[in-house]
C-alpha cells in the first residue's frame, strides 16, 4: 500500500497523490484496491438533440425575419412564423419534461394548447373560433388520447383517476361559456361538455370508491 | 380495462417535507450505507436477500407524488432489482414525475451499497433496513455458518409503528423558546467541482486508538471528533477573519429522547459554532466547549423546543392551503437563500451492530451522503471506524487538516478515495 510521509497515513485505493494533500506517496501500489467502479461520463442523446431543435427554431424564425425585411413584401408574415415556431417549441419543451407521465403530459398539452389558440385568435382579430371550434376540439382530443393511453398501457386507477378527473373538470370551461352565452357557434362545445359529463358519470358511477379515495390523496391538506 | 385498485398512501412527515423541495442536482439528498464483505459479493444472493427484505419494510415500496397541496408516498408493485454499482456515488433518485422506488441496492467487487433519498427515511430507519439486508444476504450466501433467526436483526417493532409519524405524536411538547443558538458563520468560499459533482474521501481508524484519545479527555468520541473538525476548519481561517465563528450542523436521532420504533424521518440537528477569536491553537480548549455544548442541548427539553418552530410553520392554515408549487418555491427559497448557514456538517451513525455469526464475513461499513458543502459521516463496527468527508469543492484543505490532527495524536489512518476526475481511482 502507498503511504504519504506528510499526512502519516496509508493509502488504500490506487491514487497517484495523496488524496488529502496531493504530495507524493512512497511505496508501491500492492494492496492497493479498487473500491468503485469506472464511469465514463454519461451524455445525455436526448439533451443533444433538443439543442440541435433549438437551434434549428432559432434559425429558422432569423431567416423569416430576416428575408421579410430585407426584401419588398407588404405584410409582416414573418410574425406568423414566429409565433408558429415559439408554440411548437414550447410543445416540445413540455412534452420532454413531462415524457415520464404520459397522462400528466397530455392534462399539460391540453392547458397550455387552449392557452395558444385564445392567444392567436385574439392576435388574429378575435373572431371567436378559439371558443366555438378550438377549445371544444383539444378538450375532445385530450380526452379520447387519455382513453386510449390508459387502455394500453392497463394502467390502473392510482395512475388515471386524478387525470381523467382535472380534464373532465377542465372540459367543462365550454360548457360555463354556453351558459353564459359567449359562443357563435354552439354544438362544438355541447359535444364535448357532453363527452365529459359521461365519462364523469360513467367513472363516478362504476368506480366511486376509488374517485372518492384518488381525490382525497391529491387534496390532503 | 379501466381497473380500479386500492392503493395504500402516507403523507411526508415533517422534516421529510423540505427534501422534495431542495433536492437537486446540486444535492441529490441521496445517502450510502456501504457493507464490506471480505469476499468478493454474489449478485444472485444479493437479489434473493433484497427480495426477502423488502418483505420485511413494505413501506420502502413505494414511490412519490404529487398533490395539489401536498407530497404523498404510494405504495407501489414495483420489485427493486439488484444491479452492479453503474453511476456517480449518491447521484439522482428521485426523478420528478417518475414512478420509481427511492432506494437502491448495487454492489462493486466485495462491497454491497445501498443508497436511499432522504425523504423516504433516515439513517436510523435506512441502517435497520441495511443490516437485514446483509444479515439476508449472509444467510444466502452462508447458510452452514449464518443460521439465524432472522429476528436477530428485525426490529421489534409492528408495521404501524414503523410507519408512525413520530414529529405528529411528540409535537405537542415543545414550547417557543428563544434561545436556540443560530450563527452568523464562516463560510468556505472555495473553488466548487463541477456542478452536481462530489468528492469523497474516506478514512479509517481504530476505534480502540480513537476511543482512547476521547477518554483520555474525559469525553465521548463524537465529542472529540466535532472538536477535531472545528479546529480543523479554523486552521483554514485567515486572520481577519478570526472573528467569525465556526458552526457545524449535527443532524439528531430523535429516537433517543422520544421513545420511537418507526422507520421514517425522525431526526432534527443541532448547530454548535465555536469562536476562535485568539485561539492559540489549543484542541482541549474547543474538546471541553464541545463537551459542555453538547450536555447542554442534548436533552429532551432542548430537541422538543427545536422542533416545535417547524412543525409551527407546517401546521399554519395558510401555509397548508398554498399550492404545493408555491410551498415548494418558498421551501427552497428559505433553505438556500438563508444568508448564514453553516459552515459545514457532521453526521453521526454510530456503532452498527451486527450477530455475531455474521463477523467472520464483514470487514467494514462506511456511510457518506451528497451534501452542498463539505459533509462528515460517522459509522463504526468492530474495531473500525470509518469517517467519509463529501465535498462539493475541488480543495481537501479541511479534510487533510483533520487527519492530520488524528494520525499527530498517533492514531493510524487508511484513506481511500473517490473524485469525479479519477474515476474508480485506476491507474
Amino acid at each position: 500500500m502507498r503511504y504519504c510521509e506528510n499526512c502519516r497515513v496509508r493509502i488504500r485505493t490506487p491514487q497517484k497523490r495523496c488524496p488529502l494533500c496531493q504530495g507524493a506517496l512512497s511505496g508501491d501500489g500492492s494492496g492497493c484496491e479498487q473500491l468503485f467502479p469506472d464511469l465514463s461520463e454519461e451524455t445525455s442523446k436526448l439533451a443533444f438533440w433538443f439543442k440541435i431543435y433549438t437551434f434549428v427554431c432559432v434559425l429558422a424564425a432569423v431567416v423569416c425575419v430576416s428575408l421579410n425585411a430585407a426584401l419588398p413584401f407588404d405584410t409582416w408574415w414573418s410574425l406568423f412564423v414566429l409565433a408558429g415556431v415559439a408554440c411548437a417549441w414550447l410543445v416540445t419543451v413540455v412534452a420532454i419534461r413531462k415524457r415520464r407521465n404520459l397522462l400528466k403530459n397530455a392534462m399539460w398539452q391540453l392547458v397550455l394548447a387552449c392557452i395558444a389558440l385564445v392567444l392567436w385568435d385574439w392576435a388574429t382579430g378575435w373572431q371567436l373560433w378559439a371558443l366555438d371550434y378550438g377549445l371544444p376540439a383539444a378538450v375532445v382530443a385530450a380526452l379520447v388520447s387519455m382513453l386510449v393511453i390508459i387502455t394500453v398501457r392497463k394502467m390502473s386507477s392510482p395512475e388515471y383517476m386524478i387525470y381523467l378527473l382535472m380534464c373532465c373538470g377542465f372540459g367543462l370551461i365550454p360548457l360555463v361559456l354556453l351558459v353564459c352565452g359567449a359562443l357563435k357557434v354552439q354544438w362544438p362545445s355541447i359535444v364535448s361538455s357532453a363527452c365529459c359529463v359521461i365519462v364523469l358519470a360513467a367513472f363516478g358511477i362504476f368506480q366511486g370508491g376509488s374517485v372518492w379515495s384518488e381525490l382525497k390523496k391529491s387534496l390532503h391538506l | 380495462m379501466f381497473q380500479a385498485k386500492k392503493t395504500r398512501w402516507r403523507n411526508l412527515e415533517n422534516a421529510a417535507k423540505i427534501f422534495p423541495a431542495t433536492s437537486n442536482k446540486k444535492d441529490e439528498r441521496v445517502f450510502r450505507f456501504v457493507c464490506e464483505l471480505k469476499e468478493e459479493v454474489e449478485p444472485g444472493a444479493l437479489q434473493g436477500a433484497l427480495d426477502l427484505c423488502i418483505q420485511e419494510f413494505p413501506m420502502f415500496s413505494c414511490v412519490l407524488r404529487k398533490g395539489l397541496f401536498w407530497n404523498y408516498f404510494e405504495s407501489t408493485d414495483i420489485q427493486p432489482k439488484v444491479r452492479e454499482e453503474y453511476k456517480v456515488p449518491c447521484s439522482q433518485l428521485y426523478v420528478r414525475d417518475q414512478k420509481s422506488l427511492l432506494f437502491e441496492v448495487t454492489y462493486f467487487g466485495k462491497r454491497i451499497n445501498c443508497e436511499m433519498y432522504h425523504a423516504l427515511t433516515d439513517g436510523t430507519g435506512a441502517l435497520a433496513f441495511f443490516r437485514v439486508l446483509v444479515y439476508h444476504y449472509l444467510r444466502e450466501a452462508h447458510p452452514e455458518e449464518v443460521r439465524g433467526p432472522v429476528a436477530s436483526v428485525l426490529a421489534d417493532a409492528t408495521a404501524e409503528e414503523m410507519e408512525e409519524d413520530s414529529f405528529e405524536k411528540y409535537y405537542g411538547e415543545g414550547r417557543e423558546v428563544t434561545d436556540i443558538p443560530a450563527y452568523r458563520s464562516f463560510q468556505l468560499r472555495y473553488r466548487r467541482l463541477e456542478y452536481g459533482s462530489l468528492r469523497l474521501i474516506q478514512g479509517t481508524l481504530s476505534v480502540k486508538e480513537a476511543l482512547s484519545q476521547a477518554r483520555q479527555r474525559g469525553v465521548t468520541l463524537t465529542v472529540f471528533l466535532t472538536a477535531v473538525y472545528l479546529c480543523a476548519i479554523a486552521k483554514e481561517l485567515a486572520p481577519r477573519q478570526k472573528n467569525k465563528i465556526v458552526s457545524l450542523m449535527v443532524p439528531v436521532n430523535l429516537r433517543s429522547y422520544f421513545p420511537s420504533k418507526s422507520m421514517r424521518n425522525f431526526f432534527w440537528w443541532i448547530d454548535i459554532g465555536y469562536n476562535f477569536e485568539g485561539w492559540d491553537g489549543d484542541l482541549e480548549k474547543v474538546v471541553s466547549f464541545v463537551g459542555g455544548f453538547f450536555k447542554k442541548e442534548l436533552t429532551r427539553e432542548r430537541m422538543a423546543a427545536r422542533i416545535y418552530g417547524l412543525m409551527k410553520f407546517e401546521r399554519n392554515p395558510l401555509v397548508r392551503i398554498l399550492p404545493l408549487a408555491l410551498k415548494q418555491a418558498a421551501l427552497y427559497l428559505g433553505t438556500n437563500m438563508k444568508p448564514s448557514g453553516n459552515t459545514a456538517i457532521f453526521s453521526n451513525i454510530g456503532k452498527i451492530v451486527m450477530p455475531q455469526e455474521c463477523s467472520p464475513f464483514l470487514e467494514q461499513f462506511e456511510v457518506f451522503t451528497s451534501t452542498p458543502k463539505v459533509e462528515l459521516c460517522m459509522c463504526s463496527y468492530g474495531d473500525k471506524l470509518s469517517l467519509s468527508f463529501t465535498s462539493s469543492y475541488v480543495d481537501t484543505r479541511i479534510e487533510r487538516n483533520f487527519f492530520r490532527i488524528l494520525t499527530d495524536l498517533g492514531i493510524k489512518a487508511e484513506i481511500s478515495a473517490w473524485s469525479p476526475e479519477e474515476g474508480g481511482g485506476a491507474e
